[in-house]
């Protein structure tokens, strides 16, 4: 359970010198260095700040130090391997602190009110260098061991000081959301890692680089689902393009570029992120997942009946959920208002879990569409989802509604009444080259996009007849 | 914190020159009752940047909360307890905020959504957390203003200082970008009440009282006693706490 770990941007004191983590007067302090000299730890064995002193290990020193030293520099040595760069060292921003150059650890009492925090020594330019303080004991902390903490703790905090190395002070949902990922790679069981993605899947409609206010947006840990996502598709590569374009880039524009590299755009990858987020918990099914969906809980949804409407706002790079109890029969989804940009899905369910969309669509302007191309779709339940794949400025609002024709009847566009009487639609098939009230772009399985424009066309028109004949009829 | 807040909100909404109940309590009323007051705004006005408040706050149009909100008398006073703990600090943004507004009878829990307390000027007050929004300015159509008195005690206060200024709450720009305050929490908006708390490693109140000037021009003196229930002492002498937050006792009366 990882509490309030954050990066500290500004110059700190170490916790043997002052400062909001210290150590007493009373602490007698000891240090121990990891066994590849990459790091020191430094810990109290009397005092306010006593850390766990058990040796079950027998080798004179405490297990807890000792178990700090060893993952803090099995950590370092992953991130090595998968190509980030090194912390920034103390002799590279001119000083030796903590009595040497190695990566310093302090261990200190937090009280409750965290867990672990990197800070700064210096800077040179956005580069940072700095040190770790960390939890001395975990007592009160919801960690199953001290070793779970201990393994939670380096992997995520050292990740911080890599980010340093890059750019101090990234955007708080590609420091937290890295870092968050960063534990998942060193452990792939990290129960941490499972519950703080819980906390994307949680609030899937808020756009992925607008966490929420507060001290601790646990939203910002939980992208760490997303760059997980990136590392399934595209390997850990893409993360550490990222970092380099952290160097240059901050926040979005950071991601356009690791993206590009990787060879895909946002467009690409958004849809089939947010698809995967739908195959979690106890909706897992065929649809293609994490290989540790089963970890995950279901996302959130917004509303479930067996007919659907909402007046929704579809963020940026963020997604809505939704349950449609379906009793059979034609099915339509409609709206008054200007959908573009929006992407719309249909996943049945099968047994029990969710299966590979019917249908997706993107409408161009307001309109009505047929997902069943004026056949039926069966009786069950599905899963529609609409999200808005690509960077912008404001959130899509619209009113929709999806079931049969009556269920969709107040989310229809309204015909103007010069329209009236006046169809001069007849002859217009499919691709009919006049003006058309929705277009369509569609994906779905066995038919042109164009086909489905029909029955929209038709169903207009009836609409249109009802107007112009007013309400006596 | 309080001195720069009120330097860094320069935006005044509405000023009680001649508009307040000017300390009239009309006797033994100390409930404010019986008082003419000329309204300081009577229809709502447009809530801008609301797309991005919605993510930046955690708004939801789909929920009402169900925060408990009692009020008891307390001499002249009323003591109201608000639970705007949000389901605790992990939870707090899936969860709506509470809205309440103060009323001759004590304050009253309004029953909307976030989305349309937009349109809406039934409340005076919305909490969440440690923030806590007033309807007008940034936050909502009406023009529900506060004005800090950091230098006097909350007992003290018997009047409604000549030509004070209230300000509405004021935290985004033009561009819509949120103004955070001075606390260096992330995201924590500059609101018009930032004053009745720091932060030094737990939520700790100044006991900062405010004049808060309803739409209706009636002002009312408040304090928030405690953050943390019946616990806000720990947090205050130790700088630290483990217990729950977002359990609001506010102390308040008109005047």
């Amino acid at each position: 359970m990882l509490w309030l770990l954050h990066v500290t941007a500004a110059l700190a004191q170490r916790p043997d010198e002052g400062g909001l983590y210290a150590f007493d007067a009373e602490d007698q302090l000891r240090q121990l260095d990891g066994p590849a000299g990459l790091v020191r730890v430094t810990y109290s064995i009397e005092g306010p700040n006593v850390t766990d002193l058990d040796d079950d290990d027998g080798s004179g020193l405490p297990d807890f130090p000792e178990l700090v030293a060893f993952h803090a520099e099995a950590v370092l040595e992953m991130y090595a391997e998968l190509g980030f760069r090194a912390p920034i060292s103390e002799e590279e921003i001119g000083e030796v602190l903590g009595g040497s150059p190695a990566f310093d650890f302090y261990l200190v009492d937090f009280g409750g009110n965290a867990d672990g925090q990197f800070s700064t020594d210096g800077c040179d330019g956005q580069v940072c260098g700095g040190f770790m303080v960390m939890e001395n004991d975990f007592q009160g902390y919801g960690y199953a061991t001290d070793e779970d903490g201990i393994r939670t703790l380096t992997s995520h905090e050292l990740f911080h000081a890599v980010q340093a190395a890059y750019r101090a002070g990234q955007e708080s949902w590609i420091a937290e959301g890295t870092a968050t990922w960063s534990e998942y790679q060193y452990d792939p069981g990290s129960t941490d890692f499972f519950r703080l993605c819980d906390a994307l899947l949680d609030d899937p409609g808020r756009s992925i680089d607008q966490p929420p206010a507060g001290p601790v947006p646990a939203f910002a840990y939980g992208t760490a689902l997303f760059w997980q996502f990136l590392t399934e598709r595209h390997g850990p590569a893409v993360i550490v393009a990222l970092q380099e374009a952290e160097d240059g880039a901050d926040g979005l524009e950071a991601v356009d570029v690791a993206l590009a590299q990787a060879g895909t755009t946002w467009e690409a990858e958004w849809p089939l992120f947010v698809s995967w987020n739908l195959g979690t918990g106890g909706n897992q099914g065929s649809l293609e997942s994490y290989p540790f969906a089963n970890r995950l809980q279901s996302v959130t949804e917004e509303q479930r009946g067996d007919t659907l409407s909402d007046d929704n706002r579809f963020y940026p790079l963020a997604a809505t959920y939704y349950t449609l109890d379906h009793p059979g029969g034609p099915l339509w989804f409609a709206t008054a208002d200007d959908p573009s940009g929006l992407q719309f899905s249909l996943f049945p369910e099968v047994d029990g879990g969710v299966a590979p969309a019917i249908r997706s669509w993107a409408l161009e302007a307001p309109g009505a569409l047929d997902l069943g191309e004026a056949g039926e779709i069966p009786a069950g339940t599905y899963k529609f989802m609409g999200t808005y794949p690509q960077r912008a400025d404001q959130s899509v609002k619209i009113a929709f509604c999806v079931g049969d024709e009556a269920a969709i009847a107040p989310c229809l566009p309204v015909a103007d009444s010069g329209d009236s009487g006046d169809s001069g639609e007849s002859g217009e098939g499919p691709t009919g080259g006049k003006e058309k009230p929705g277009g369509c772009g569609c994906d779905h399985p066995g038919g042109a996009p164009g086909l489905l424009a029909l029955p929209l066309l038709l169903l207009l028109r009836r609409r249109r007849s009802v107007t112009a004949h007013g309400p006596a009829q | 914190m309080v001195a720069m807040l009120v330097a860094m909100l320069g935006v005044l909404g509405c000023s009680g020159d001649g508009k307040d109940s000017g300390g009239s309590t009309g006797g033994t009323d100390s409930t404010g009752g019986g008082t003419e007051v000329e309204p300081i705004c009577e229809q709502p006005a447009e809530v801008s940047c609301q797309d991005e408040m919605i993510l930046d706050l955690s708004l939801h149009d789909d929920k009402v909360s169900d925060g408990a909100v009692e009020t008891a008398e307390d001499g002249a006073d009323f003591v109201t307890t608000v639970d705007a703990s949000g389901g605790g600090y992990d939870r707090y943004t899936q969860e709506p905020w509470v809205y309440i507004r103060f009323t001759e009878t004590g304050a009253e829990r309004v029953d909307i959504d976030d989305e349309t307390a937009f349109e809406s000027m039934d409340w005076d007050m919305s909490l969440r957390r440690f923030i806590v929004r007033l309807n007008g300015g940034s936050s909502g159509p009406s023009c529900v203003g506060a004005a800090p008195l950091i230098r006097q005690n909350y007992a003290d206060i018997s009047e409604v200082p000549d030509g004070i200024p209230y300000a509405v709450d004021a935290y985004y720009t033009e561009d819509c970008t949120i103004i955070n305050d001075s606390s260096g929490l992330p995201g924590s908006p500059q609101v018009s009440m930032s004053g009745w708390w720091e932060y030094p490693g737990c939520v700790k109140t100044t006991m900062t009282p405010f004049l808060i000037q309803r739409a209706d021009g009636k002002v009312l003196k408040l304090v928030v006693e405690s953050y943390y229930g019946e616990n806000q002492l720990e947090c205050n002498e130790n700088d630290s706490t483990r217990e729950p937050g977002g359990f609001y006792i506010l102390r308040w009366r008109f005047l």
